[in-house]
């Protein structure tokens, strides 16, 4: 699984580089945002908010550190801070080529365990998010058309629709389609609508709070809610920290680290 | 021994008050747990009435240093250890080095690949006065010990030095969880009266009784190795048996029991790797010159000497959200003969299967270990429900049994159970 959970601020936010005109096409939008969202490494700090329909809240305190090599290989240690039936709960995903190691450490039973990957469809974390939907496409298993131009919250957006682009995708996703809507101003994405095999919608995200990152040209979304059409209930995060290309240690990526569990 | 317990207890909240209020450094975390069991097979007999608190205490003075100590309060109200139960389970510090660190202090030490089986993971003795059905992190219990890890690329190497021998722990005879033992059986054939059985002699708190290990361990290409080498001491005592003659025509024989510890060695290995969206994990060891009983009238006590091999293979795959693990495992007495009491080869399976709901707030989930040999089983039936953050409510069923008797999970036939357990972490 390419590039897991670093994209939490990736496609998520689908920001897109200031200075990507009006006259580019979908596909050439894409590509520019997936070279400006592209970090050497990154370390954030977010709260996750896990709330029912009828409003009943749970929390996770979680910080994530995520580093890309020389190779284009991603790495990335996502820790769990609070609850404490959750605290030091840690994963380590580790990107060799086209292989992906990934170990779970869990504190009560002071062991390392070897998992393996998961699937596009599953739910990251008990959340409404699924793998695919934070992790990082290849731009070239999707088709992209500009459906129309929209006002979102007093701000103008592109509303652009991802589909399949080919059989393989088709199989491994939950969408028949996405529609985001991106904002014309910075080219943050505000919105978007998952649709599944059906057609029918069955996810929305909104983010807000969008500001540049200290110290970078980078902007982020400090807000993001996920909603479940069908369940009614709704994850948030909320970004307390995040820091671009600051220097994340390789430390933090190896099953010595991992096992100290803090 | 009331008192003594009232004393330490007051001690622990003293501790907790002093480090809770003059150090930023020190972190407290723990839980509170309550534990109810009735016997399904007596009446709905209550089988435990427990509360236990768990205090776990961190201190970081540095990023190069950590003081880690964990105490457990248990008061059972109903059962075969109705005391007040005050354990230091672990107290240990932690040093970081650029290529090393060190642990030194009571911990418990974890080697394996296996779930809820004890092939290589044998550092720490075991507390089996409630069988294997406890938590895990309540059956292995902390030791003293100094464990270092050195690291040098994907690999480290870990020695570890145990000063002074711990044993298991086991239920006495006649409480619930008592294993069945080879006094029992002789106690079929011989009266009471003509059987003497001696204290276990533990071994003598000396250098030369101490136990160490190596670990080495390495992951390349997509594979997790690692190879162990442990001089211990065997946790569960053998019991010699010493026959005599008797001028009594019916009963022919008095016999002399012995319990005692020996030395062991334990040679093992480790890998796990994934294919595909498999996990596959694999881990042996061989036991050199274990303890097994013999029938042999010959042999002085009863007890032959058997390199032993303990073999494990499994597979877990995770469809959807779901979970399901299985674990094949081969005992194996190479050099065998056959007035030994044990079987020469024993094939036991396990299985796992859960998948959580609504969010993971809801996980039911079936454990089952079956042993092919023997024809015995053990299986749980649980539901897992997370209320609110940090509560875990648990309802279970443990179903144990079998075909032969006093097998290791059907001389527990008459203990099967229905438990609730109520945990609040903090």
């Amino acid at each position: 699984m390419k590039g897991l959970v670093i994209q939490i601020t990736i496609v998520m936010f689908l920001s897109i580089g200031f200075g990507a005109g009006q006259d580019l096409s979908p596909r050439k939008i894409m590509e520019q945002n997936r070279r400006q969202m592209t970090a050497q490494d990154e370390q954030s700090e977010f709260t996750m908010k896990l709330i029912n329909k009828r409003g009943k809240e749970r929390k996770r305190l979680v910080v994530l550190y995520s580093k890309t090599d020389e190779q284009d290989n991603d790495k990335t240690l996502i820790r769990f801070l609070s609850p404490a039936d959750v605290k030091g709960v840690g994963l380590l995903s580790v990107e060799d080529g086209d292989r992906e190691d990934q170990w779970l450490y869990l504190p009560a039973l002071k062991r390392v365990r070897r998992i393996s990957s998961s699937q596009k469809t599953d739910s990251f974390m008990g959340s409404d998010f699924s793998y695919e939907d934070i992790e990082q496409n290849d731009l070239n298993d999707y088709e992209y058309t500009l459906l129309r131009e929209e006002v979102v919250d007093g701000v103008e957006c592109f509303v652009i629709q991802s589909n399949p682009a080919h059989d393989e995708v088709k199989k491994e996703t939950a969408y028949s389609k996405t529609e985001v809507w991106i904002r014309k101003d910075n080219y943050v994405s505000k919105k978007v609508n998952f649709y599944n095999k059906k057609g029918d919608l069955i996810k929305m995200m909104n983010s807000s709070d969008i500001r540049p990152v200290d110290g970078t040209d980078k902007w982020r979304a400090y807000f993001i809610e996920m909603q479940n059409v069908k369940t009614g209930h709704r994850t948030q995060l909320l970004y307390e920290d995040i820091h671009i290309d600051q220097g994340v240690a390789d430390k933090y990526f190896t099953q010595r680290y991992l096992e100290r569990g803090r | 021994m009331a008192k003594s317990y009232v004393k330490k207890i007051f001690a622990l909240g003293l501790l907790i008050f002093a480090v809770t209020h003059t150090s930023a450094q020190v972190e407290l975390g723990g839980y509170f747990k309550n534990y109810n069991a009735v016997h399904l097979n007596k009446n709905y007999d209550y089988l435990i009435l427990r509360n236990r608190l768990r205090l776990n205490f961190n201190y970081l003075p540095s990023e190069y240093a950590l003081g880690y100590a964990s105490f457990d309060v248990k008061n059972d109200h109903i059962g075969d250890h109705k005391d007040l139960e005050l354990t230091l389970r672990e107290m240990y510090i932690d040093l970081y080095f650029e290529h090393y660190d060190l642990r030194i202090g009571k911990q418990q030490i974890v080697w394996g690949e296996a779930d809820g089986l004890f092939i290589t993971d044998i550092v720490n003795p075991l507390d089996l006065r409630e069988f294997i059905l406890a938590d895990f992190e309540d059956i292995r219990m902390g030791i003293n010990s100094i464990k270092a890890q050195f690291y040098f690329g994907n690999s480290r190497l870990e020695s570890i030095w145990i000063p002074q021998f711990v044993p298991a722990k086991f239920s006495a005879p006649g409480e619930t969880w008592a294993f069945y033992t080879p006094i029992d059986e002789i106690a079929k054939s011989i009266p009471d009266s003509l059987i003497m059985v001696y204290n276990i002699a533990e071994p003598k708190k000396r250098l030369k009784n101490s136990e160490y290990g190596f670990r080495y361990s390495t992951h390349f290409w997509g594979i997790d190795l690692a190879l162990s080498y442990f001089y211990t001491w065997d946790d569960y005592p053998v019991f010699r048996q010493y026959y005599k003659q008797t001028s009594n025509p019916f009963i022919p024989f008095s016999v002399t029991i012995k319990p005692e510890y020996d030395r062991l060695t334990v040679l093992g290995g480790t890998f796990a790797s994934t294919i595909g969206p498999l996990v596959i994990r694999g881990e042996g060891a061989l036991y050199q010159k274990r303890n097994f009983y013999t029938e042999d009238f010959g042999d002085n006590d009863r007890v032959v000497q058997k390199d032993f091999l303990n073999v494990m293979v499994g597979a877990e795959i995770s469809p959807g959200d779901a979970f399901i693990s299985g674990q094949f495992i081969q005992e194996k007495i190479p050099d065998y003969d056959d007035q030994m009491v044990n079987d020469e080869i024993v094939n036991t399976g396990t299985l796992l299967l859960s998948k959580p709901f609504l969010n993971e707030t809801i996980k039911p989930e079936i454990f089952a270990i079956y042993n092919f040999t023997h024809e015995d089983y053990w299986v749980r039936f649980s539901v897992k429900y997370y209320p609110v953050d940090g509560v875990e409510i648990i309802l279970a069923a443990d179903i144990l049994g079998g075909k032969k008797e006093n097998k290791l999970f059907s001389q527990f036939d008459e203990n099967d159970n229905v438990y609730l357990k109520i945990k609040y972490s903090f």
